[in-house]
């Protein structure tokens, strides 16, 4: 099982990730346009960027530093969920779980019903309008079988990006929560190391403020753990259906 | 110069990478909405992708429900014996199977490939599961078509499939992360159940000729339209928990939507009451109970969309 550990307090906000994505996955371009969101000009993950580079600037200090101002900066990217919305709607099995634990769309497969965009709960997928398909991060599932690193990891000058096997990702990681808190810097916290609603991403972050901060959500949940409520319910409203039908038909 | 939006020079380069299947016209990808002074979330920006469906689906919703309910009560009506309204009941689940069917394809990214849908069986996917449904609904609907015992059973078959098909789209909807159709996940399935009774006695109703049938289909249409005003209100009742996730009810198109369904139904339902009715009261009471139950399918759908363009409806309901 391989994955990303992105540690966000390591980095800098480069976007060489998401260059090398585009490169190495040939993507075509998002357009030239400032957003006016700090130095952020991509704004969101999509289905032609499968890396995207957050800025938040906070008139607040992090914790151990002196200054009265922070930058908060984390490259976000699909997170590979043990249990993945997209993969257990997908009607078509064109999203499937490879060997590696990634999960990957069969571009020749996908007939994009456009299904998977809102089944996942961090609004990663999405469907290429003049493709019609949707598209996502692949964990470079072609430098994976040709045993490199993927193309972000590969070119992070600062290690923010680190790819591995997620036992030992785990334990690092754990081991820099420990370090960071020791130097004063208490806010940091895992997410999505281990989560409920998700079992766990396999592309998990240290972040050091709350999730919504880097629009990732709080509590995420794999939509298809609620839907044999909903198929319940389903159930009774039909039946109860029938039976109006059936006494309506047999009182004369 | 390639136009693609690549920037690779073809005879430097050949296009292999993951990405390079994407057909990129140069049109690019949804522009990033204009960012908001928000310090709670990441400028404002959605945090969950719009869902990409076009008006076809709602509108299938409507489509589906009514063949499926149709064929149900066609054959209850069956069970009564001999009435005009049995073989239109018949045709209508026939002609909404075919309509649900072009109605689904016409949404496809790639229209060619519909039929991938039946590559596998996933219970996983209320999506592939309503294939199927469709899928033999629309086999028996067709089979109900023919005359004597083959028709006859066919037509049992429709309305057993016709139940779930009138209601599996609640399911496919509140299958997903969108936050209204997520919290409606137990009582967005009576609403649509109901709207697909509506939808099929409205157009019964206003057909029905003899007095026995009336008799019986306006008993089910008066039925029908108050459970359809007694589920919007437990819907709206169930995603109000987190007030965040029900304004959409409250406000917008989708508001004005959920009202209007309401204000059709319940008209349509008054005119329903009306004893002795002329025949054009009935056809009234007909249109006006289609609409609301077009209007409720509607709403529900662009309740979804305006949810997630808000990042705090997601944020509020999974902290709550």
């Amino acid at each position: 099982m391989k994955g990303f550990f992105t540690d966000t307090t390591l980095c800098i906000g480069c976007k060489a990730c998401e260059v090398a994505c585009k490169q190495w996955n040939q993507l075509p371009e998002d357009g030239l346009h400032l957003t006016g969101m700090s130095y952020d000009n991509t704004g969101h993950l999509g289905s032609s960027t499968w890396r995207h580079v957050s800025f938040v600037e906070r008139p607040v200090p992090l914790g151990g530093t002196l200054s009265n101002f922070s930058w908060l900066m984390m490259s976000d990217v699909c997170k590979h969920c043990a249990r993945a919305g997209c993969l257990e709607a997908c009607p078509t099995g064109a999203i499937v779980r490879t060997e590696f634990g990634s999960v990957y769309i069969q571009p020749e497969i996908c007939n994009g019903c456009g299904y998977c965009v809102s089944a996942c709960p961090f609004g990663v997928v999405d469907r290429r309008e003049d493709d019609g398909r949707a598209w996502k991060c692949t964990l470079c599932y072609d430098r994976l079988k040709a045993d490199m690193k993927p193309a972000c990891a590969k070119s992070c000058p600062t290690e923010s990006i680190q790819f591995g096997d997620l036992v030992q990702l785990k334990v690092k990681a754990r081991q820099r929560v420990e370090e960071l808190h020791a130097r004063g810097m208490t806010e940091a916290y895992l997410y999505g190391e281990e989560q409920e609603g998700t079992g766990g991403l396999n592309a998990f972050f240290l972040l050091a403020d709350k999730p919504e901060k880097y629009n990732l959500p709080p509590k995420p949940e794999v939509p298809t753990k609620r839907a044999p409520k909903s198929w319940l319910s389903m159930g009774a409203a039909i039946a109860g259906l029938a039976a109006l039908m059936l006494t309506a038909a047999v009182t004369p | 110069m390639r136009t693609d939006g690549r920037n690779i020079d073809p005879t430097l380069g050949i296009l292999s990478g993951e990405g390079s299947h994407q057909r990129a016209t140069g049109k690019l990808e949804h522009p990033t909405p204009e960012p908001q002074n928000d310090p709670d979330s990441y400028y404002g920006l959605p945090m969950l992708k719009a869902p990409v469906w076009k008006a076809s689906i709602p509108f299938y919703f409507y489509v589906g429900g009514l063949a499926g309910a149709s064929a149900a009560l066609s054959a209850a009506l069956q069970l009564r014996g001999s009435s005009k309204l049995i073989r239109t009941g018949r045709y209508i689940a026939f002609g909404g199977a075919a309509v649900s069917a072009a109605l689904l394809i016409e949404d496809l990214g790639i229209k060619k490939r519909f039929i991938y849908m039946m590559r596998v069986f996933r219970p996983s996917s209320p999506m592939n599961v309503g294939t199927w449904i469709l899928s033999a609904f629309g086999g028996a609907a067709t089979g109900a078509l023919v005359p004597g015992i083959i028709g006859d059973i066919s037509a049992g078959l429709a309305a057993l499939c016709g139940l779930p098909l009138a209601g599996y789209t609640s399911v496919l909807l509140s299958n997903t992360a969108v936050p209204i159709w997520a919290e409606g996940g137990t009582s967005m399935p009576p609403l649509f159940v109901a709207s697909a009774a509506v939808s099929a006695t409205s157009v019964f109703e206003a057909l029905a000729e003899t007095k026995r049938d009336l008799r019986v289909v306006r008993r089910l249409a008066i039925l029908a339209k108050l459970s359809e005003l007694l589920t919007h209100l437990t819907f709206e009742k169930s995603v109000s928990r987190v007030p965040e996730v029900a304004k959409p009810l409250h406000e917008g198109v989708s508001g004005a939507l959920w009202q209007a369904a309401r204000v059709g139904v319940g008209a349509s339902l008054a005119l329903s009451l009306w004893p002795k009715a002329p025949r054009a009261a009935r056809i009234a009471a007909g249109v006006l109970g289609t609409l609301g139950a077009i209007a409720t399918r509607f709403a529900v759908f662009e309740a979804g969309k305006a949810s997630v363009r808000d990042p705090h409806a997601t944020f509020e309901w999974q902290r709550a």
